[in-house]
């Protein structure tokens, strides 16, 4: 309507020419933008493989002039070519703003120059509505199609790790069927490694301090185990649990307490899986090492694969669980431990080759997790163990770097001591108000558990480098710390100075920890031969007795007898009459 | 440096405070740290005022001034206060994943700034039609400035795209509730260019988006913009609506094609000529149609989990962990990496997956019923005639831009008194 | 007529439906407002912080001074939980990432050597680019007295790749960590980083403690 005049239809002609122009610088710069920004992404200067080999380079040769030069124009270039990348981006966005800018607007007065009257006469005519309306519901029919199909398609192609990798579902749980209150240890359980109290100690005295497990004199029962293991007995009421294991088998036995009868024996299969790998191990620790727990609910057992299997008094299979093959130099050898219906799991692993140990709470009667800590240590063989401080129940544990303490109810750090020991193999124990712990390779240490943080300079109450012990963990009547080394050497030292009582050599090696009956200390040799010494301030022997077969076993005590497992057998010690 | 790195795990342990904090000599004394604040709580309450103020302006000026040149530079402050100077955030669009992560329930919190931006276009548009998308909304405004030479889309094209937002609306809303993603926010096309910076395909999309914009007016508003279809819906209800003539129609089809989004409907007086019956029928084939197309899109929805679920950050985690593939293992590596020191159970992460996938298949069957639903009640609504005597906007997609106002000669003879 | 009035009635009954309907929805968006006006917690920061924002009252609702800032949140890194992946450097919507690396004096050991600044391996420490970790040179080092160190940080320069904050929390004391510096953040209604975080170390913190600098990862108040 207004490009009749000669003036307006030059201003038309000037519009447009300014419109082309514009447009096309703004495609210009934008595609000069993107082949910027590809450019920075794709090279990413500032990651150059040409400048980390110089940096080798330079390791390597520390004095090479040339190199170092060259590293440092180099990085010159690069930094240059990175802030310039980024500056050029900004002032190539506000040109094309611009320019964007000015051809919009001479578009626009394209648009307004052409502007035609509206001309209704010209306008086709309508459709036959009928028609249309089954046209528009094809149309949103097909299109309703597409789209969920699109959808589909793309969600399936964004799907970050592609639906054949999802099959594998590993098996976790069987529903728990036994479900009873866990009630307290009936007295003369011993429910875990070195029974409830964690410290290898029983009031109660009345127990024999002679025998021979060859003749059977003074011997309840034997047993053959089927496989063999390192693992302690397990007593809950008249129930005695054990494990066994061999390259392909793992097994879980239960027995009798008052016959010695093997009530069940049940294989840990099909916990992982895929088939694992056989763990490289020393085979003085073996597959089946820890030491399982008990209540009267349930037996959870570990073995040195990482298969974990809890079973109920009545062998019915509860939960399994896989925590994938741990890489430790021995063989995994740790105990489980308890905390109000929490099997606890000490998991430490080498870390530069398998994931990082860790400190786990399982919950006993579903083995689902309810805590997970990491623990930035090392491999280790120690066990952890439950002690009440008197402020609060607290999870010990022990390894080449660091003796820490937990909260068993959340798997908080509550306090840490730093050591320097190597191939830490004895457990802590709680005596006297402090915490006991044998590092192998450096001291014992003696530790106030009412600490947090890193209390290696405040809470130390006492070191000693006499009676470290490599293999067996101390035990204590409160007053006298008892240490056995696996060279025959008994240190006996004050629990709370540490000074050194006295100490004595004994005829034997001692894998197994010492345990104490009243004041009687039990000490078993690897050759079979069990040393009763007296728990006193002097050195006493009170009786030696023979297991005919050798032995890394400790002593557990029920009632008024002596279990301990030998190479093969399981032996029940006490007064047959009853 | 071999013993540190020997040493490494004992010192990770303790990792605070390896080398104690020297005794200075020389009267050094620890320099502060710089902590820049965020933008203080006014700015916001200012936004909300804004937005209030603008919505109001607007109102008064498509539904009491009529004034399109109003609306124009309305527009143009709505892009440079909530484009360019707030970058595009916050904005309604987006508080829809807020509103709905809310209201599922999770630990997200719904600020008063993203209630306001949510709350107030909707009820605006529930009394005087869709006057945020006319001259508010900044994604509106910036493919507003670009209509040169619009062209008019056959209606069941634009009724076929326009099932676009719904589908990505019932997206957001299942992702957002699931605490999974917040993709109206990742895809939104325009964000870039208010910030000048951004994900280079996602820039690109929005340059594209604005091309196209040139000849399909406001292509993002009409079929994709997922919080259109919750305006367009409110729309629907409004109390008062702009009306392409100031008092009566004559009919002179001058406006008829005016409209740029094609949301102006022409008369329909003509008596309907297919028997009845036939209608009847029909009717019940379509509301037949509209059960199935729920059922249908409630099992889809069901079954969606498996493929929107590993959207999902644990989900995705829990996959990798359990794959077992080297491939995977190799692209996933930093996320295998930072979950192993990390010190997260993976049954721990399991269970939580695990219930993430249940409120993917319950989320899920919801939404696609809802989807069905509303495809059926589109296929139903096209086949409903009501008869129209004048020109009149569709209530829901009428933008209420005032473009067509200028078109009308009533319009120009008030103007002239 | 007829025709007329039955005409007028559907409209009328039309108009009635659209009424009730646009009532429901008022209500309901109306619900919506006043729940999330009402319906939240105090976002203050617990122990003597919290009573002094809001003198202890248990809800914001009845407490003036936090109404504006209730629920106002903004990204944050948790240091305690990062990895230093490298990513906060790449996934930032801003060229140039808003997290930036924070140097904290009163934790630093003032090393000679220090392992956020050097190369691993590095023998001669001096400045020269090939012993420098810091990959555009952002770091730079001022001598105090023997044999301490002063370091800062250039933020124009830094990009947040992370890499001074892994030598430092291996092998020293963890005096450099990666922050979001909330000059730069545009706060994002969704974290580009935090949606690609292999460690989940980001998360939305109240916005009156807006940083997480301490060694416990326990809120910075402004």
């Amino acid at each position: 309507m207004s490009l009749e005049s000669k003036s307006s239809q030059s201003l038309y002609r000037v519009v447009c020419a300014v419109a082309v122009v514009s447009c096309a610088f703004s495609v210009l710069i934008g595609i000069l933008l993107i082949s910027n920004s590809m450019a920075v992404r794709m090279a990413s200067p500032l990651d150059l493989p040409e400048l980390e080999h110089l940096r080798e380079m330079v390791k390597a040769s520390p004095s090479n002039q040339a190199v170092t030069d060259k590293i440092r124009d180099l990085d010159q270039v690069v930094r240059h070519l990175y802030f310039t990348g980024l500056a050029s981006r900004k002032t190539g966005i506000i040109l094309l703003l611009t320019g964007m800018i000015v051809s919009l607007l001479s578009l626009k007065a394209v648009a307004w120059l052409r502007r035609q009257p509206p001309n209704p006469r010209e306008y086709p005519p309508d459709p036959d509505p009928l028609q249309a309306e089954s046209v528009a519901r094809w149309a949103v029919v097909v299109a309703g199609g597409v789209i969920v199909a699109t959808v589909m398609i793309i969600a399936k192609e964004v799907s970050p790790v592609g639906g054949a990798l999802r099959a594998a579902t590993a098996p976790i749980k069987a529903p728990a069927q036994f479900v009873a209150a866990h009630s307290a240890p009936p007295t003369g359980a011993w429910p875990s490694f070195r029974g409830a109290s964690g410290s290898g100690v029983t009031s109660s005295s009345n127990f024999p301090v002679a025998w021979d497990g060859a003749t059977g004199t003074g011997i309840v029962w034997k047993v053959e185990i089927p496989l063999s293991g390192m693992s302690l007995p397990v007593v809950w009421g008249n129930t005695v649990y054990l494990t066994g294991a061999s390259t392909e088998k793992r097994e879980v036995y239960c027995y009798d307490l008052a016959t010695g009868t093997r009530l069940w024996k049940m294989e840990a299969t099909g916990i992982s899986k895929t088939p694992k790998q056989v763990p490289e191990i020393f085979q003085d620790t073996g597959y089946a090492a820890p030491t399982s727990v008990t209540d009267d609910r349930l037996v959870c057992s570990i073995f040195a694969n990482g298969d974990v299997i809890a079973i109920d008094p009545c062998a019915k299979l509860l939960w399994t669980l896989d925590l994938g093959l741990p890489f430790n130099r021995y063989g995994h050898s740790s105990s489980l431990a308890w905390y109000q219906d929490k099997v606890l799991i000490q998991y430490d692993q080498d870390t530069e080759k398998g994931s990082p140990s860790r400190l786990l709470a399982l919950d006993a009667m579903t083995g689902k997790t309810v805590w997970s800590t990491l623990r930035k240590v090392s491999d280790s063989w120690s066990s952890p163990v439950v002690v009440e401080t008197g402020k609060g129940a607290q999870v010990i544990t022990m390894a080449n770097d660091a003796i820490i303490a937990y909260d068993p109810a959340s798997g908080r750090e509550l306090w840490a001591v730093k050591c320097s020991g190597s191939d830490v193999g004895p457990s802590p124990i709680f005596a006297g108000g402090l915490v006991v712990a044998s590092i192998t390779g450096d001291r014992i240490y003696a530790i106030r558990p009412d600490g947090s943080g890193n209390v290696t300079t405040t809470h130390v109450v006492w070191t000693s480098e006499d009676g470290v012990t490599d293999v067996s963990s101390p035990v204590s009547n409160g007053e006298l710390v008892f240490f056995a080394h696996s060279g025959g050497l008994i240190t006996c030292l004050e629990v709370k100075t540490g000074k050194k009582v006295w100490d004595h050599n004994l005829d034997g090696e001692f894998y197994g920890s010492p345990g104490l009956a009243g004041d009687k200390l039990y000490l078993v040799a690897r050759n079979g031969t069990v040393f009763i010494l007296k728990a006193g301030r002097q050195f006493e022997e009170i009786g030696k007795a023979t297991l005919g077969e050798p032995s890394d076993s400790s002593p557990v005590f029920v009632g008024d007898r002596i279990l301990i497992r030998g190479l093969k057998t399981l032996f029940c010690i006490g007064n047959k009459a009853k | 440096m071999l013993i540190l790195y020997v040493l490494m795990p004992v010192l990770t342990a303790f990792a605070e405070n390896r080398f104690p904090q020297p005794q200075f000599e020389s009267g050094y004394s620890l320099p502060g740290i710089s902590v820049p604040a965020p933008r203080v709580a006014s700015w916001e309450l200012l936004d909300v005022l804004v937005l209030g103020g603008a919505l109001s302006l607007a109102a008064w000026l498509i539904l009491k001034k009529r004034s399109r040149r109003g609306v124009f530079l309305l527009t143009v402050f709505s892009l440079l206060y909530f484009g360019f100077w707030r970058k595009g955030c916050v904005c309604s669009i987006g508080s829809i994943q807020n509103v709905a992560a809310w209201l599922s329930g999770s630990e997200a919190v719904l600020p008063l700034s993203v209630a306001a931006f949510f709350i107030l276009p909707l009820v605006f548009a529930l009394f005087f039609g869709r006057v945020f998308c006319a001259a508010v909304c900044p994604l509106g405004a910036i493919q507003d400035m670009m209509i040169l030479f619009p062209v008019r889309l056959p209606r069941p094209v634009s009724l076929a795209l326009g099932m676009i937002p719904v589908v990505y609306l019932g997206l957001a809303v299942l992702l957002a509730a699931t605490g999974s993603a917040f993709i109206i926010c990742r895809h939104d096309p325009f964000v870039p260019i208010f910030r000048l910076s951004g994900e280079l395909s996602i820039l690109l999309a929005g340059v594209v988006l604005l091309l196209v914009g040139i000849f399909v007016a406001r292509p993002f508003c009409r079929f994709l913009c997922p919080y259109g279809v919750l305006l367009n819906w409110a729309s629907r209800l409004s109390k008062w609506h702009a009306t392409i003539t100031p008092d009566e129609c004559v009919q002179c089809r001058l406006c008829e094609r005016a409209c740029p989004f094609d949301a102006i409907r022409v008369p329909v007086i003509s008596p309907v000529s297919e028997a009845r019956e036939i209608g009847v029928r029909r009717m019940q084939w379509l509301l037949l149609l509209l059960v199935l197309l729920t059922g249908l899109g409630m099992g889809a929805g069901f079954r969606l989990e498996g493929v929107l679920a590993p959207l999902n950050a644990k989900v995705k985690l829990d996959q990798i962990l359990r794959s077992n593939h080297p491939a995977v293992e190799k692209q996933y590596a930093v996320e295998l990496e930072a979950f192993r020191t990390g010190g997260r159970d993976p049954h721990i992460l399991r269970a939580e997956a695990d219930a993430v996938r249940r409120q993917f298949r319950v989320g899920g069957a919801c939404l696609g019923g809802l989807i069905g639903f509303v495809f059926g009640l589109s296929i139903l609504g096209v086949s409903i005639r009501r008869s129209r005597e004048t020109y009149e906007p569709d209530r829901g997609e009428c933008l209420s831009c005032a473009r067509c106002y200028r078109f009308c000669p009533k319009e120009q003879k008030r103007l002239k008194r | 007529m007829n025709e007329l009035k039955t005409r007028d009635a559907v409209q009328s009954r039309r108009e009635f439906l659209r009424s009730f309907l646009r009532g429901a929805l008022l209500v309901g968006l109306a619900g919506l407002g006043v729940r999330t006006l009402l319906g939240r917690r105090c976002q203050a920061a617990s122990g003597s912080e919290r009573m002094k924002l809001c003198k202890g009252c248990p809800d914001v609702a009845f407490c003036s001074s936090a109404v504006l800032s209730a629920g106002r949140k903004v990204w944050q890194l948790d240091p305690s939980k990062c990895t230093q992946c490298g990513r906060c450097a790449t996934h930032c919507v801003l060229q140039s990432s808003a997290v930036k690396c924070v140097h904290r004096p009163a934790q630093c050991g003032y090393c000679r050597l220090c392992f956020g600044f050097f190369q691993p391996g590095a023998t001669i420490l001096n400045s020269a680019a090939e012993n420098q970790i810091c990959p555009t040179g952002a770091i730079r080092r001022k001598f105090v007295e023997e044999p301490y160190y002063e370091y800062t940080i250039d933020e124009s320069l830094c990009i947040g790749c992370g890499r001074c904050v892994k030598g430092c929390s291996a092998f020293g004391n963890g005096s450099l960590v990666l922050q979001v510096r909330h000059d730069r953040c545009v706060n994002c209604n969704e974290c580009s980083i935090a949606r690609d975080c292999p460690s989940d170390a980001f998360r939305q913190v109240s916005a009156t403690t807006p940083y997480l600098l301490k060694p416990g990862a326990e809120s910075v108040a402004l």
